[in-house]
């Protein structure tokens, strides 16, 4: 199998079958001071299997607080749970993970869902090496200790690592190999979703475009379908097919990532897309978004971005704003441009059936 | 001979950690130049341990150099005089990466402010002082009543690296030296405190050398960029000759790297290529 060549074009594939459901998916905490925080409320999430779905927001959108949920973990006493995640299993058995015991929900990871935390390349054992370590995973799900040894060189291999690596301890190994070896342990009993949180976070520009490589390259070897949580829009743009867009606690936008990125249709999502300095275009001055990020124990009325639009319109303040597909069969975005509404679904009045498109109002 | 004309220069700095076997050169026969007049931007950029952080802290007169000269105005930073260090610190500023670590949690925002105009002795009576902390506060695009008075933690990670922006501003520097002053930030906030060094330069006349690991906020700010190593610098010179071509395979390797918001404008090397550019760069990975 050829390396990166492969998706130089650009080749959505969305048209597989749905391998999980976020529905209405509610994550509060109950706080010291009797508030609550909702800090994921009601978001909304298909995945389809073999694509690589983004996860984008700003910091305390609750993009990691949602893929926990997913993964059944972060069980604080003072959590409070809603919704449903479901999760098409390999045999036809459709489970709820949010309803699931955390005994049932610890085989279900690893072995169904792989998971690559934030940071979690600093949290390999310094005392032991690396080869068992990724050997220690597959022995707590069933494995026999020869058959995870095994296996080791073709999951290295697979993540692009020299088998001499299984020897060294992680001192001995730089940022991103530390991250591929996570990413080795994330796929050894070979998933079918892999989760990764911010993977490239504090890596170098190089690196980070190879564990992106890293990634696709499980997607298209392994069939593997990828959740991939990260703050930065440009790094979705080069990886992900569809995109979702997080903030305050929801998801306000999904949708192919080309669509979204070149035809926005919520405000937050033009915000962010307007924000990002390049290399390669014209240099204009641009803006950030102004006003201040909602707390999760308080926030807005209506919809929650309302505060920050700047198309915003009575019915914002009042009503709650869902992520529907828009009713009409083309929208036009807020870059001016008609675009089909296909998979699209966006969570703003603009989109209303009723509503008359709001004039900017700055 | 010393060269009034620029500000702040550094002169074949190097600079040694450790000795023996565990001898690091952070920096090695590193040169620049910031001019006093007119105001203008450098961008100082390259990955982790490359060195970077080492020139801010060398400019700001924290680490001495093991061998060459920092130079303010034409002197020593290492020799100056008690008055001179009074003047330099006037002069040069400094707004570092953490806008979380750095405040005081006990005390309000306003300490930030009370502590230079006290020092500095910026203005004369409570009602001066007041007048100069707002419109250094407007200056970052802050409303000072939602600010003063605050406590750090009722402030937001962007609101922090702008009030930090603010009292560089207060003391009417002549250079800020930015220190991954955005990468903490989110990035709809990002775009907003980069907007404001450029309003320090257009309207105050304030110098940046804006020091960061990101190409495209290097790009964004114009002026001239410094690529750097291994503790050397690979390339220097106006950013968007160097940007668009680049002569050294480091800075390719960056730029091909650089991942881009624009979703048609996907890589266009695969990784063969990569691993070629990484070779000619020297960088290492497997």
């Amino acid at each position: 199998m050829t390396d990166a060549q492969t998706h130089l074009t650009f080749t959505p594939r969305t048209s597989g079958d749905v391998l999980l459901e976020v529905k209405d998916l509610d994550v509060h905490f109950r706080l010291k001071n009797g508030g609550l925080a909702r800090v994921v409320d009601g978001a909304n999430l298909t995945v389809r299997r073999n694509e690589i779905i983004g996860i984008a927001g700003e910091s305390g959108s609750g993009k990691t607080t949602l893929v926990e949920a997913i993964l059944g973990i972060n069980r604080f006493s003072n959590r409070e749970l809603g919704g449903q995640v479901l999760y098409h299993a390999r045999n036809g058995q459709v489970m709820d993970l949010a309803a699931m015991e955390p005994s049932a929900i610890r085989k279900v990871r690893l072995s169904e869902i792989g998971y690559v935390p934030q940071g979690s390349m600093n949290s390999l054992s310094p005392t032991m090496r690396v080869g068992d370590q990724i050997v220690d995973g597959m022995v707590s799900h069933g494995v026999s200790a020869r058959d995870a040894r095994k296996k080791v060189p073709v999951l290295l291999d697979r993540v692009g690592l020299d088998q001499h690596v299984a020897r060294l301890y992680p001192h001995e190994l730089s940022g991103g190999m530390k991250q591929r070896v996570i990413i080795a342990i994330g796929i050894s009993m070979e998933p079918s979703i892999i989760i990764a949180d911010e993977p490239t976070t504090a890596l170098d520009v190089n690196v980070q475009r190879r564990i992106l490589a890293t990634l696709m390259r499980l997607r298209d070897e392994m069939g593997v379908t990828i959740i991939m949580v990260s703050h930065d829009v440009a790094v979705h743009a080069e990886l992900v097919d569809r995109l979702a867009i997080m903030y305050a606690g929801q998801v306000v936008e999904t949708g192919g990532v080309r669509p979204m990125l070149k035809s926005p249709l919520h405000p937050y999502t033009k915000g962010l897309t307007d924000a990002i300095p390049t290399i390669t275009a014209k240099r204009e001055r641009i803006e950030g978004i102004g006003g201040v990020t909602p707390s999760p124990d308080n926030w807005p009325q209506g919809c929650r971005f309302h505060n920050r639009c700047r198309y915003v319109m009575p019915q914002c303040l009042e009503l709650p704003s869902p992520l529907v597909q828009p009713p009409t069969e083309t929208v036009t975005s807020l870059n001016g441009i008609e675009t089909p509404a296909g998979d699209r679904k966006v969570a703003c009045h603009l989109y209303d059936q009723s509503s008359q498109r709001g004039v900017a109002n700055d | 001979m010393t060269n009034q004309a620029n500000i702040l220069e550094l002169r074949d700095v190097t600079t040694i950690f450790g000795s023996g076997i565990t001898e690091t050169y952070a920096n090695k026969d590193v040169n620049l130049a910031l001019p006093a007049e007119p105001a203008s931007i450098i961008s100082i950029v390259g990955e982790s341990g490359s060195g970077k952080t080492t020139v801010a802290r060398t400019l700001l007169g924290l680490q001495h150099p093991t061998h060459g000269q920092a130079l303010w105005r034409g002197q020593e930073l290492g020799k100056l005089c008690k008055e001179e260090r009074y003047e330099y610190r006037k002069e040069i500023q400094a707004v570092f990466q953490d806008p979380y670590g750095i405040f005081n949690p006990f005390y309000r925002i306003n300490h930030v402010f009370d502590m230079i105009l006290g020092r500095f002795k910026l203005a004369t009576g409570k009602k001066e002082q007041q007048e100069i902390v707002e419109a250094s506060l407007r200056a970052v695009g802050l409303r000072p009543a939602e600010v003063l008075g605050r406590y750090p933690h009722q402030l937001s990670g962007g609101e922090r690296q702008r009030v930090m922006l603010a009292r560089a501003h207060l003391m009417r520097p002549k250079v800020i030296i930015a220190d991954e002053a955005i990468s903490m930030l989110d990035v709809a906030i990002r775009a907003t405190v980069m907007n404001i060094l450029l309003d320090f330069r257009d309207n105050d006349g304030i110098s940046t050398i804006f020091i960061t690991h990101d190409l495209s906020a290097a790009r964004y700010l114009g002026g001239d960029i410094m690529v750097m190593r291994k503790g050397e610098v690979v390339e220097t010179g106006d950013v968007d000759d160097v940007l668009h071509n680049p002569q050294h395979p480091y800075t390719q390797l960056l730029l091909s790297s650089l991942p881009n918001p624009d979703p048609d404008l996907r890589w266009q090397t695969d990784i063969n290529q990569l691993a070629e550019l990484e070779r000619a760069a020297g960088v290492s990975d497997r």
